[in-house]
């Protein structure tokens, strides 16, 4: 294959995939600046290696530099529970229905980063428990595990999440 | 809750989400100039050809693509000296090592607890401490392993990122303002959060009395005793940027630009492109050495010495001192950030942290770089973000 062939072969990848990964990107972080970032260097990955994965799975190799990514920026700036500092308008900007965003975001934002990677992995993006332990290097006991804590946490501490889900049903 | 009703709110949460306009031009293109840095001229030349199919694709896709194309690389009006790294030589690679082995390691003492342990042991503050554990309470560890809660300031806010010295005397806490004390007590100091620096921001010390503030955009050094502040453009959160001495250090260049600059201030005084060495995240550097992760930018890398790992260097010059392949076929250590050198011990030993794959638990080892010897110095939950005082460890 020539590389013309491989160029196309590759944006053809990246236009099938751009958009779920950059939606989980932002599940992840809260934030879609730091998710567009995250997703790009991950795809600059990606292109560099692509001869060696387009063969393979280039979607969860992509989709495993974002989570690390991730979760080895939040070590770096550990932060609490996050702060009331996206509005109504930004909510609108990634969501049809920015009181639902802004609800999921502040649910999201009570749960550790695995927890968070393990919820939107599972709950977004459809994985199966042992894809899910196989992009964050861990057990599949323990995605178990962290999925049963982080609902827990869900559902005691995010009751207008629940709420939120019963107004829609 | 059931797990259909939490898809359907995840959707719902993120359906108004599109990708930026061709991203996948510019991360082929960025892809492109990384790889064209490491082969040189020649391929660089007939990568070029590519590159212009590249653009010629976004033409027909978007009609205005000029503003799309990342810039040229920028030419440093202050550079006096601008260098070529040499490849990594065969005879600098040592064996390969796999983490997940760290147990097998010998044990060293540095003066670190073997284990820093997350449970309280002490009822008062220590006076000095060798680590800062910082998790859902942060935790000061002494070098007899007595642990004791730190109590983070009053009006700290939600976010907020803490740091012990390098003395192990201090630490720094930055949330909505940057508030700092002794180690062993007292009452919390505090200065306003410089304009510029957003809310992300990590700290970091450089010296017993003064820090940096790395924010996505820039960073600012701060003079705790003067109040003294710099803005040092080169010092993001998201760039690779070590302390030399005083007013000097080491950086890397823009996004994009595979190249090691040497500053004084924020004057750039030389510059070394990367080329074949491939790419440095995470560097230490003491005196004339650097220790860095090295990731390979090859398509497929074909020995040893074009693998991901760790690698020492000639400053300046950035000559390979040793190199030590980590097999990392997942990209969990250099690309996903589980290998993080520390700091030099004399001229010899690089101290750096990993946390294997698969492992719940972070590693602090000892890498002999003219040997090549291992040898594990301390462990503790890989749940918690640590700092430790690197003046203290085996003085």
């Amino acid at each position: 294959m020539d590389d013309q062939e491989l160029v196309a072969e590759y944006t053809a990848w990246v236009a099938g995939a751009e958009r779920r990964l950059l939606r989980s990107a932002y599940l992840l972080t809260g934030d879609l600046h730091r998710a567009e970032d995250l997703v790009q260097e991950a795809l600059v990955k990606v292109a560099s290696r692509w001869s060696r994965l387009r063969s393979g799975n280039p979607t969860a190799y992509a989709r495993t530099i974002v989570v690390r990514d991730n979760v080895s920026s939040w070590r770096r700036r550990r932060r609490e529970v996050v702060g009331d500092d996206v509005g109504l308008r930004d909510a609108a900007m990634v969501s049809s229905d920015p009181d639902a965003a802004l609800v999921v975001r502040r649910a999201l934002a009570r749960l550790t980063p695995a927890q968070r990677a393990v919820v939107v992995l599972r709950h977004f993006d459809d994985l199966t428990e042992r894809e899910t332990a196989e992009v964050l290097g861990v057990a599949v006991g323990t995605v178990k595990s962290q999925n049963a804590v982080a609902l827990e946490r869900l559902r005691s501490g995010a009751p207008e999440l629940l709420d939120l889900i019963g107004r829609t049903r | 809750m059931n797990v259909v009703d939490l898809r359907e709110l995840l959707d719902r949460a993120s359906n108004r989400i599109d990708p930026p306009l061709l991203l996948a031009e510019r991360t082929l293109h960025e892809a492109r100039r990384r790889r064209t840095r490491r082969r040189g001229v020649a391929s660089a030349l007939a990568a070029a050809g590519a590159v212009v199919v590249v653009i010629a694709s976004v033409r027909l896709v978007a009609g205005d693509p000029a503003s799309e194309v990342p810039p040229a690389d920028p030419v440093p009006p202050t550079a006096t000296e601008v260098r070529l790294a040499p490849p990594v030589p065969d005879s600098r690679v040592q064996s390969a090592w796999d983490p997940r082995d760290v147990d097998a390691l010998p044990a060293v003492d540095l003066g670190v607890p073997r284990v820093l342990s997350t449970s309280v042991t002490g009822s008062s503050p220590v006076a000095e401490a060798v680590a800062l554990l910082d998790g859902d309470r942060p935790l000061l560890v002494a070098g007899d392993g007595t642990t004791a809660v730190l109590d983070l300031p009053a009006g700290i806010g939600r976010w907020r990122t803490l740091a012990l010295s390098p003395d192990g005397r201090r630490v720094a806490a930055l949330g909505r303002a940057l508030f700092w004390r002794e180690v062993e007590g007292g009452a919390w100091q505090r200065t306003d959060r410089p304009g510029g620096v957003d809310i992300d921001a990590g700290v970091r010390w450089l010296s017993a009395r003064a820090v940096v503030l790395s924010g996505h955009r820039s960073g600012v050094r701060i003079d705790l005793d003067s109040g003294d502040r710099r803005r040092l453009d080169f010092a993001r959160s998201t760039s690779a940027w070590a302390p030399v001495s005083g007013e000097r250090y080491v950086a890397h260049a823009d996004p994009g630009v595979r190249a090691l600059r040497e500053l004084a201030g924020d004057q750039e005084v030389a510059r070394t492109n990367l080329g074949p060495l491939g790419g440095l995240q995470r560097f230490v550097v003491r005196g004339q050495a650097i220790a860095a992760v090295r990731t390979s930018t090859t398509f497929s890398p074909e020995s040893p010495a074009e693998a991901d790992g760790l690698i020492a260097l000639e400053r300046g010059t950035l000559e390979t001192r040793a190199f030590l392949p980590i097999p990392d076929e997942r990209s969990w250590y250099a690309d996903g950030g589980a290998l993080t050198p520390l700091t030099w011990l004399g001229g010899e030993t690089v101290l750096f942290t990993i946390v294997p794959e698969g492992s719940a638990a972070e590693f602090l080892v000892a890498w002999d770089v003219g040997t090549g010897a291992l040898s594990r110095v301390s462990t503790w939950p890989a749940a918690y973000d640590v700092t430790l005082a690197t003046g203290r460890i085996a003085r």
